[in-house]
């Protein structure tokens, strides 16, 4: 043993040599994941591109049928949770614990808004007929390509719903956590890889509202 | 106390600068710029994910190895869309009455994907 070696804290692994490796190590981890993400839903976005070109103008005339104002909104909260949680890595880092716990708190609770949100806009189509099967009821031209049109609004607003319903939960774990102060003694990476994810899952938004909802012109 | 994160003012500023770029993208989309909506709204998108990903997500004044895992998941992304647009662009070169490349919405010939 050498005797010059500063005790590792407790929350560093014992395969890393100090706290700002395993920081690095697990940002990488996290970007990597991400990488794998973008080509998860971006597998969705060829789909709506391939489909948009060959059928832009029933796109168009899909797309109004959307919720735009539920939309714009989503939108901007969404942004807003964004910012709350960059304040919130920031309030880990400076190891002001109630500040922490309540931007966590605060973030979590916008996503909850979000889904809220989101699950009226899913009733209106639904009773609009627009969710696609022996249910979809299209009443101007090319119905079979306004239904490509929904099952690629479903599926994209579906699995970024999905990863919003994730970030909530692990939100919460975190800001119960954060409570007694485990990511305030200097071990914050879990506030900045999980803020990491949701600023992600932001980005995917910022790309579904105006395909989705504005395609075409209004 | 050295930080890696940013002050709440940049924070805010980036707010500011998502939200106001929310809503020209809001307000173009209800103006006919024909096939330019679409560039306008992409050239947007990409602006907002920008600013998130260089101060919410701090690449801005993080490692070159975190900055490499960010654009390896872009450019692999462009490579699929690169790739598989090009085939649908190019099939009705080869074989102009019968394959299913991109047509017009208003296009007579009823459009199958399978060959």
């Amino acid at each position: 043993m050498n005797a010059t070696n500063t005790p590792a804290a407790p929350f560093v692994h014992e395969q890393f040599e100090d706290i700002e490796q395993q920081r690095s190590a697990a940002q990488l981890g996290m970007w990597i994941f991400l990488a794998t993400e973008v080509l998860f839903f971006g597998g969705l976005f060829l789909g709506y591109t391939v489909y948009r070109s060959l059928y832009p103008q029933t796109f168009a005339a899909a797309s109004h049928h959307t919720e735009v104002i539920l939309g714009g909104i989503n939108t901007g909260i969404l942004l807003f949770s964004s910012t709350l949680m960059a304040l919130a890595v920031r309030a880990a880092e400076l190891r002001n614990r109630k500040q922490l716990v309540w931007l966590l708190l605060g973030t979590a609770f916008l996503g909850i808004v979000f889904m809220v949100i989101k699950g009226v806009e899913y009733h209106n189509d639904f009773v609009e007929h627009l969710v696609p099967g022996s249910h979809f009821e299209w009443h101007e031209a090319n119905g079979s390509h306004a239904e490509i049109f929904f099952w690629l609004y479903f599926a994209m607003t579906g699995l970024h719903a999905i990863h919003v319903v994730i970030g909530i939960f692990v939100l919460l774990t975190l800001a119960v956590l954060a409570g007694p102060g485990k990511f305030t003694t200097g071990h914050h990476t879990p506030v900045e890889v999980a803020g990491l994810y949701w600023h992600f899952v932001d980005i995917v938004w910022i790309f579904l509202f105006p395909l989705m909802y504005l395609a075409g012109h209004r | 106390m050295e930080t890696t994160t940013h002050s709440p003012g940049v924070y805010w500023k980036t707010c500011a600068s998502l939200m106001a770029l929310l809503a020209v993208t809001w307000t173009i989309g209800y103006v006919n710029l024909g096939s330019f909506n679409l560039v306008v709204a992409l050239a947007i998108s990409i602006s907002k994910a920008l600013l998130v990903a260089l101060f919410f997500m701090h690449i801005k004044g993080s490692s070159r190895l975190l900055h490499l895992a960010a654009t390896a998941g872009v450019i692999w992304l462009l490579i699929m869309f690169s790739l598989t647009m090009g085939d649908y662009f190019t099939r009705n070169l080869l074989q102009p009455t019968s394959s299913p490349g991109l047509r017009p919405d208003n296009s007579t010939v009823h459009l199958e994907l399978s060959p």
